[in-house]
This record gives structure tokens, sequence and C-alpha cells, in this order.
């Protein structure tokens, strides 16, 4: 997400992906809070934004999650359990392998996981599902 | 005697309906997307470079 916000490799793609595209967009609710905290961080802690860009930048998250209908998904008890296999089979980072799991657990036809992240694609592709990396 | 019939149903995504409802209740923001990324683009800092980084060290 933070791509459409940021101008660098792989925005155009990801803004394209979010606007246009007529496949359904989902995002964990884990990717909702890592948002809210970067983008407070750089008010807070990096002093490079200030309070006010942060509550219109955290509004404009919310509102693109309207607009484009993007769907919130839940981390629940069995994306836990999904995310401990995913460990157990090789070491993967928390946060990662919660993200998986729950891309996993919500498998759709055609479904398309979403990282500028090389090596999360790779576990993602190893684990069935297929990949977009938009700095690619 | 009754007979079941087993109807394999579609996975259903879980969704936050919540979490939906608390994004649609947020008021309008009134920056555009231009200002939002004039805003962020030249900070020095790449977000999405820094959530993998800060994976990384948890």
């Amino acid at each position: 997400m933070f791509k459409r916000y940021q101008i660098e490799k792989g925005t155009d793609k990801i803004c394209d992906l979010i606007e246009n595209s007529r496949d359904k967009i989902f995002i964990s609710s884990l990717t909702v809070v890592e948002v809210i905290s970067n983008l407070k961080r750089l008010y807070e802690i990096d002093h490079l934004t200030t309070e006010r860009d942060f509550v219109q930048q955290r509004l404009f998250f919310y509102n693109d999650v309207e607009q484009f209908e993007i769907t919130i998904l839940d981390v629940t008890a069995d994306d836990i359990m999904k995310a401990e296999g995913l460990i157990l089979k090789r070491y993967m980072k928390p946060v990662d392998a919660i993200q998986v799991a729950v891309a996993l657990n919500n498998f759709l036809a055609k479904q398309t996981f979403v990282s500028s992240d090389q090596k999360l694609c790779s576990i993602a592709q190893q684990e069935g599902l297929q990949i977009f990396n938009p700095e690619v | 005697m009754a007979t079941k019939t087993v109807v394999k149903t579609p996975l259903k995504p879980h969704t936050s309906r919540k979490l939906l409802d608390y994004a649609k209740n947020q008021p309008a923001s009134k920056a555009t997307l231009h200002d939002i990324q004039a805003k962020l683009s030249n900070i020095g800092i790449s977000l999405s470079k820094r959530v993998t980084e800060e994976r990384d060290k948890r």
C-alpha cells in the first residue's frame, strides 16, 4: 500500500492495480495497523511530517479502502495455526508468516499475492500462490 | 431413512466487517492522491523498505 502514497519503483503498477483492477483486492487487518503505525512514526518519531499531514494521510488510506472496495481480512486463530505451520517448514518472520497464512486461508481462484519483498514472494510462491512484485 | 447430502460450498473469506465499517465511517480526507504523494515522496525513507526491514529485525 505504501507504494501508492510514495512515488518510487512500482508506484505506477500499484496505483493501476488498486484503481483499475477488475479483481477484488484484499488486505489483512495487520496491514491496516502497519500502514497507520508507519505514518504515525513519520510524524511523531521522525518529525518528517506534521500532525495535520498524518491526519490527512490516515483518512486518505481509509478513504482508499472504501472507494476501491478493498476487503480487509481478519486474522483468525486458523491463520495463526497456519502461520505456525509455515514457520515449522522453514524459518519465517512472524508478520510475514501471518500475511501468507491469511492469503492461503482465504485462497480464491486466480488470487495473487502482492509484495515488493522478494523473499516473501518466493515463500508465497512455494506455498502455491501466484505472486506479483511491483518492483520487478 | 433420511439421507444427508454434503454440499461443498466455496471458501468464503473471513472479512472483517467491523474494520470495513470503521473505514467507511471515517470522514473524507481533504487531501488528493497528489498531495499525499508530494508529502511522502521526498522524505528520504521508503516506507515499503522500512516495513521489510522492521520485520527482519523482529
